[in-house]
């Protein structure tokens, strides 16, 4: 009997705190979940200083939190999913010589702000984290659409920014003018709500 | 990679270490003092190595694989105060133990933190650093080896898309070749060294293992060069005939370099322009 009680309290105890938390769990109505399918971050490059490379990642995944109408981004991204159509490059650039994919695993964004300028274009601030580095970052983000069909309610977003890869440590080939320091990069997200 | 690339990251440490040497021919000419040449060439080339492409490393790295300098480095000023131990310079097992130490400790690639781990780095490290100059190998032969395996080992980085770990090896095999030459034209007393070079290997070996995305199994391209070591010192201690021992052993090391840059060429992905 003594030893029925005590395996039974302990599951009791635990079953008890584990419905507790699912209760509190905040379910949050404005959250959309971003879809990786359909979601997109492109970068280009100036090559040997003759011409424009471009390259993907493929998984791109995070939310968009829209508060009061003013969208909230938690974007990350897999170094390990970068495609140029060139395993060999590919390799490459997820070597220590650039993103350092086994160390540095995946690049984040975080906003922190969000201020409509106009139509549809929305001022975010926040932070990226690329290469183990955080360097503020401001873009300007477009409202590309908010429909409901019968997946759900979807909403999508995109920006144009230039990044400096010397900022985040990435020092490869800028000296010797193989690879430009600055990177253009375009981000397409779309969302569906949770 | 091009021509100036080359010139930059192999030819200005290969150039440092040279001119040390022979300076060090004029101002330190006594045998006391002579190994230090050889010593402040090899670890000064290895820091300009490393900092022609990612600058002064910062302590504590901001990569993992920066360790790797930081370790040469540490231990080519150990392998410096020699002058102020009476016989150090001798015990080649004592050298090889703190050599193995600095490395387990300090050297910290991703993956490679366990104990266990790190007892491995140490016993690599001291079978390394022995066999490079126990059992009366000559000064030369080890260059020999030593620019061997960093050469290997360098190809095999450039196989896995790392280019500043092959340009690191790259030079440090370089600046091996260049010592042995100098030692060939002017033979000097060299002690010590086969710490630097112990550690030089095993490091680029394990950095090179735990950056490379290739297959496990093809990943273990990455060790075999190291294992050429001890088995090359057991062919010189077993053989008596100066020639033929210095040959064969050179022979074995050799062999199982080049079969490491075959399972590496046969475990890459197919060779396209590499990047830039």
């Amino acid at each position: 009997m003594f030893l029925l009680k005590l395996i039974a309290l302990p599951l009791f105890f635990g079953l008890s705190m584990l419905t507790t938390a699912q209760e509190v769990e905040p379910v949050n109505e404005s959250a959309f979940q971003i879809d990786s399918v359909h979601s997109t971050a492109i970068f280009k490059a100036h090559h040997l200083g003759a011409g424009m490379f471009y390259g993907r990642f493929n998984d791109v995944t995070g939310t968009i939190q829209v508060d009061n109408g003013m969208p909230v981004f938690a974007v990350s991204i897999a170094i390990d999913s970068v495609d140029t159509n060139s395993t060999r490059l590919d390799g490459h650039l997820k070597s220590p010589d650039f993103f350092n994919a086994v160390e540095f695993p995946t690049m984040m964004f975080k906003s922190n702000s969000s201020t409509l300028i106009g139509g549809k274009t929305y001022e975010v601030i926040g932070e990226i984290t690329m290469h183990g580095i955080t360097k503020p970052l401001t873009v300007q983000m477009v409202k590309t659409g908010q429909v409901k069909n019968r997946r759900g309610e979807m909403i999508g977003y995109e920006t144009e920014f230039n990044l400096a890869r010397s900022d985040f440590g990435m020092l490869y080939g800028i000296e010797g003018g193989s690879l430009s320091d600055e990177i253009k990069v375009i981000v397409a997200l779309e969302a569906v709500r949770k | 990679m091009n021509l100036v690339d080359i010139l930059q990251f192999i030819g200005i440490p290969v150039l440092v270490a040279s001119l040390v040497m022979v300076f060090s021919w004029k101002f330190l000419p006594g045998i006391r003092v002579q190994p230090l040449g050889a010593l402040i060439a090899v670890g000064a080339s290895s820091v300009i190595a490393f900092s022609l492409q990612e600058g002064i490393p910062n302590i504590p790295p901001s990569q993992k694989w920066h360790w790797l300098v930081v370790t040469v480095a540490l231990v080519s000023l150990c392998a410096c105060l020699y002058p102020l131990c009476r016989k150090f310079d001798e015990r080649i097992v004592l050298q090889a133990t703190i050599a193995g130490i600095i490395a387990a400790v300090l050297m910290q690639f991703p993956s490679q933190s366990g104990f266990m781990i790190r007892c491995i780095v140490f016993l690599m490290v001291l079978v390394v650093s022995i066999s490079l100059r126990r059992f009366t190998i000559p000064p030369w032969h080890m260059f020999v080896v030593s620019w061997l395996i960093l050469a290997g080992l360098s190809i095999l980085a450039l196989q896995s898309s790392f280019a500043k770990l092959a340009f690191y090896a790259g030079a440090m095999s370089a600046v091996a070749a260049s010592m042995c030459l100098l030692q060939l034209l002017k033979p000097r007393e060299i002690k010590s060294i086969q710490m630097i070079f112990g550690v030089l290997i095993v490091g680029c070996s394990l950095c090179g293992f735990a950056y490379d995305q290739n297959e496990t199994v093809f990943k273990l391209a990455w060790f075999l060069p190291m294992v050429g070591l001890p088995v090359s010192a057991i062919v010189y201690l077993l053989l008596k005939h100066p020639k033929k021992r210095a040959l064969i052993s050179l022979a074995t090391v050799f062999v199982l370099v080049a079969t490491s840059v075959l399972v590496s060429v046969v475990g890459s992905a197919p060779a396209d322009e590499m990047w830039p």
